[in-house]
């Protein structure tokens, strides 16, 4: 239904237009505000991504209407109403997802440039031809596999492939 | 089609239920999904009941994804609940008339005919969402889900539940809670999944949350990171009614199963929700997790007031803490003293409440630190005596820094203690081993034949095994536990150091039963962490070791049982094949106490040449066992590294030891044999070793076969896996092949060649599976090359995974 809707909380507006700008690259329009006046309930067709502060109840329940109705939401919050606002849009979808790319359900805690880089070196790359395809620097690709390794609680690189591929293909 | 006896279609009266239907406890979640799908077929409406985080989300889902019919899934917002008809808008994704109710059951109908209503979080759902189901229902199958506990409106419920069949979620079977666990912390080891279920009790959430955090469980609860599953479940007890929160919060703050009077009006409430779980007459948390998030959650005035009033309602030791907790130092004293003096209390309790205690009233430091010491505790004494001065003071900080095992800072707190028996007892046992002799003739003409004190005959025992074991009974008879206990454990080390490592195995499991019983529980992981060093020494059922020492050295422990039990655990692993898991287990053991630093470096040489990767020096020893089996590495380690071994110092080792050195010695085969039968039944893989050098020794080339023919079957015995690889690796040399060349296996690869690829997919280097298999490093890698040919991998990598999806398990 709504696979991946674009829903975040996040502490700072710089990392909210971050994720608005990848938003807009994808396709979507973004929308100041979460005071959404368009007359049909439903906005599930319409990829509209409706970002801002949120400082008060009133526009907290705003921004949960505007995701019950489809539309993406990215809040900047912080504090209880995060909390609060976070644990309303997780019950209409994922939280952290943006679009263009699917987000897996696993159940492992890796993120999707991980993942990606795990699936190239399970296909028979190098880690250095891993990081060119993926358009990142060794370093960069040194580092996420570095912290899968350590989010998988192994010590070695192909220990890591292994569980990835046994739960995400398994 | 409407039903045609009714004007308003969906108004018409509902019979009442022939009958309330009996609860039937569930086995699981598939039963639970099965009931639903079954009441469904036709109208109808089912509810999942059950506390946070129980997963009445996801068994939606799961209905919703197996349902043949159109699914039309919504559900209520805790922060719209009083958006009129939101729940079912979501459901229909178009705006509802909420203020006609027959309207809006019509308007619903319509869009969801022929398929399945589904509404979740019933708790957050407005009047009209709730007036409207039950009538819904009787044209359309509707699921839904409601927490408990909820603050629904009497009447609404009861409207509700008439029309409702109720299925309460099952509590997670053993089995979906492992699935679940083993899902979000994949390299989990077995005993941590067992402790994970037990401290979040069956409650999914629960369990997420604690498997997503498994590297550091007792990390700070992190409330306001939105993304940690703790804060969805601090949400969850934050909207629970008041006295639930509070009783549930008391229960965090115990830590223990409670009375329900403890805990107030809130037990009844928590009980009906399923939050708490009778046992006996005392309410135990479901996820006792949950509890802890329930009491962080309280402001610090509620938490003083709720240790306050947990310190009137408790006793003993328990009310001194909570007394403390909640600021009130008068009180704390007195009941913390009090639970000292009770005759019932084990060690363990007098010495902690003893150590309360101190904290308030500084003149008890000296008496805490006695105590603490008594039930083998010597960080906490060392702690509580800081700044303190005086020769009492002095005795009790030696007493401390002898039982983490730092012999020169023992003898430097001496210097300011009083003359006296003990201090000389103390001597004794801090001088270096040099010099003691020459200490206890001096002590000996001093106090004469009887001293008349147990402490001081015991060190004077040295480190004969019998008179430290009458030196013990005579301090458990004038009731000093501290000096039977160090009788009891320099008679181990004594025993060890000696090579008797069955007996010094058996009196180390004979203390650790009485330090059991004692309630002296320091003691008592020492005297077990000992008892298992013996048993790794000796080879005695690694496997089954490595597993049951694992528990023990996931507790915190003093620093000589940690020490100890982590020497034990990665020596077998070591042995048993785990070389990467050892070497990385010794590089994580911070700095060891004073007396097994040379037993550490004997690991670390020991393992690095198990390894084949031996050290370019052999390790420095003194004397006793563990010198003399740091000197045999030393020897192993210039044989290989075709260096000059150091020369052993002339001390009296003990005998196998001692033959071995000779045999080294000597370099003739012959002498090895008797090394190797001084060894037998002893130590196996010393055994093992012997007979490794005698093949590589002698001249004699059927007496070599017949000895690494030997060393090969003791080895695999004793699940010794690197040395019967190193076993198998001479043979050849001999021309004796083990024939593992075999049928073809899975897509045309040898069974050798699967063999080495699992030990790739495992993370072990090509050196490290040459030494397991007892082949060469390049043979490994021959293997592994015509496997990656055979399977078209271009990384190894590629091949382990292509091996493990082509089913090449089996």
């Amino acid at each position: 239904m709504s696979g991946n809707l674009p829903l975040h909380v996040v502490p700072t507006s710089a990392e909210a237009d971050a994720i608005v700008r990848r938003c807009t690259a994808a396709g979507w329009r973004s929308h100041r505000g979460f005071a959404l006046l368009e007359p049909s309930w439903d906005l599930a067709e319409r990829r509209l991504v409706a970002h801002g502060a949120v400082a008060d109840e009133h526009t907290a329940s705003q921004a949960v209407l505007a995701a019950a109705r489809g539309a993406g939401v990215i809040a900047v919050a912080s504090g209880r109403l995060a909390l609060a606002l976070a644990a309303d849009l997780r019950r209409v979808g994922p939280l952290g997802a943006t679009p263009g790319r699917d987000e897996p359900a696993d159940g492992l805690d890796l993120d999707l440039e991980q993942r990606a880089l795990l699936n190239r070196l399970a296909a028979g790359s190098t880690i250095a031809a891993a990081a060119e395809a993926e358009f990142v620097s060794l370093r960069t690709a040194n580092r996420r596999i570095a912290a899968a390794r350590s989010t998988l609680g192994v010590k070695t690189t192909r220990e890591a492939v292994m569980i990835y591929i046994k739960h995400a293909r398994g | 089609m409407a039903a045609p006896s009714s004007p308003v279609p969906g108004l018409r009266q509902r019979p009442a239920p022939a009958e309330p239907e009996a609860k039937v406890p569930l086995a699981g979640r598939d039963d639970a999904l099965r009931q639903a799908t079954e009441s469904l077929r036709e109208p109808g409406l089912v509810i999942f009941t059950g506390p946070p985080g129980c997963g009445r989300t996801r068994l939606l889902e799961r209905l919703a994804a197996a349902s043949s019919r159109p699914v039309h899934a919504g559900g209520g917002l805790a922060m719209l609940s009083t958006s009129p008809a939101l729940a079912l808008e979501r459901a229909t994704r178009a705006r509802m008339p909420a203020d006609d109710l027959p309207l809006l059951a019509e308007a619903v109908y319509s869009r969801t005919r022929g398929g399945v209503l589904i509404i979740d979080d019933l708790q957050w759902c407005d009047a009209a969402t709730l007036a409207v189901l039950p009538i819904l229902a009787e044209r359309v199958p509707v699921a839904a889900a409601l927490r408990t506990p909820n603050r629904l409106p009497g009447p609404a419920r009861e409207r509700l539940f008439a029309a409702a069949t109720l299925i309460e979620v099952p509590d997670l079977t053993d089995a979906e809670a492992e699935a679940l666990i083993r899902g979000a912390a994949p390299a989990l080891a077995a005993h941590r999944i067992a402790q994970l279920t037990e401290r979040g009790g069956r409650n999914p959430l629960a369990l997420t949350a604690l498997a997503r955090r498994a590297g550091d469980l007792d990390a700070e609860l992190d409330f306001d990171t939105v993304a940690d599953p703790a804060a969805a479940a601090a949400a969850a007890i934050a909207d629970l009614p008041r006295p639930g929160r509070t009783a549930l919060a008391a229960l965090g703050l115990l830590g223990r199963p409670a009375h329900p009077s403890l805990l107030g009006e809130g037990a009844h409430l928590l009980l009906e929700a399923g939050m708490v779980v009778a046992e006996g007459r005392h309410l135990r948390p479901a996820s006792p997790w949950m509890a802890e998030i329930a009491a962080g959650l309280l402001d610090p005035q509620a938490r003083e007031a709720m240790h306050a009033h947990l310190a009137e309602a408790t006793t003993g030791l328990e009310s001194a803490r909570h007394a403390h907790a909640a600021g009130l130092a008068d009180r704390a004293l007195a009941a913390a003293l009090a639970a000292a003096d009770d005759p019932a209390a084990g060690l363990s309790t007098r010495a902690e409440a003893l150590l309360l205690a101190a904290e308030l009233d500084p003149s008890l430091r000296v008496r805490a630190a006695r105590s603490a010491l008594d039930a083998g505790r010597p960080g906490p004494a060392l702690a509580v005596l800081e700044g303190e001065t005086g020769p009492e003071a002095a005795l009790a900080r030696a007493w401390a820094h002898l039982a983490v095992g730092e012999s020169a800072a023992a003898a430097r707190a001496l210097e300011a203690a009083g003359e006296g028996p003990e201090r000389d007892q103390l001597r004794l046992l801090c001088v270096p081993p040099d010099e003691r002799a020459d200490l206890a003739e001096a002590l000996r003409e001093r106090w004469g034949a009887g001293t008349g004190h147990p402490g001081l005959a015991a060190a004077l025992a040295g480190d004969d095994p019998e008179a430290l074991r009458e030196a013990e009974a005579l301090a458990l008879e004038a009731g000093d536990v501290t000096c039977a206990n160090w009788c009891a454990w320099n008679s181990v080390t004594a025993l060890v150091d000696a090579a008797r490592l069955g007996e010094a195995e058996a009196t180390a499991r004979e203390a650790a039963a009485r330090c059991a019983a004692a309630g002296a529980y320091s003691w008592q992981t020492r005297f077990l962490a000992a008892g298992a060093w013996c048993l790794v020494l000796s080879g005695t059922g690694l496997d089954h070791l490595i597993a049951t020492s694992q528990s023990l050295a996931d507790h915190a422990l003093p620093a000589v049982a940690d020490t100890l039990i982590v020497a034990a655990i990665a020596l077998a692993e070591a042995d048993t094949g785990a070389l990467g898991t050892a070497r990385a287990r010794l590089a994580r053991l911070s700095t060891p106490p004073g007396s097994l630093g040379e037993l550490v470096e004997w690991l670390e040489h020991e393992t690095a040449w198990l390894d084949g990767q031996p050290g370019p020096q052999a390790p420095e020893s003194e004397g006793g066992l563990v010198g003399g089996l740091a000197h045999i590495t030393g020897r192993w380690i210039a044989y290989d590294t075709g260096t000059d071994p150091a020369e052993a110092v002339k001390t009296a080792w003990p005998a196998p030891v001692e033959a071995t050195l000779e045999a080294w010695d000597a370099a003739r085969g012959e002498a090895f044999d008797t090394a190797a039968a001084a060894w037998n039944g002893l130590a196996a893989r010393e055994q093992v070793r012997c007979l490794l050098a005698l093949a590589a020794h002698t001249g004699d080339a059927p007496a070599a076969v017949a000895a690494l023919e030997e060393a090969e079957r003791i080895a695999e015995e004793h699940g010794l896996t690197v040395l019967a690889g190193r076993a198998r690796r001479s043979l050849r040399r001999h021309d004796v092949r083990r024939d593992r060349r075999s049928a073809r296996g899975t897509g045309g690869l040898t069974e050798r060649e699967i063999e080495v690829l699992r030990h790739v997919a495992e993370g072990h280097p090509s050196r490290r599976i040459a030494e397991i298999l007892g082949i060469t490093a390049e043979t490994v890698e021959t293997h592994i090359r015509s496997g990656m040919r055979k399977l078209g991998a271009k990384t190894r990598t590629e091949a382990a995974v292509l091996l493990d999806v082509g089913g090449g398990a089996a």
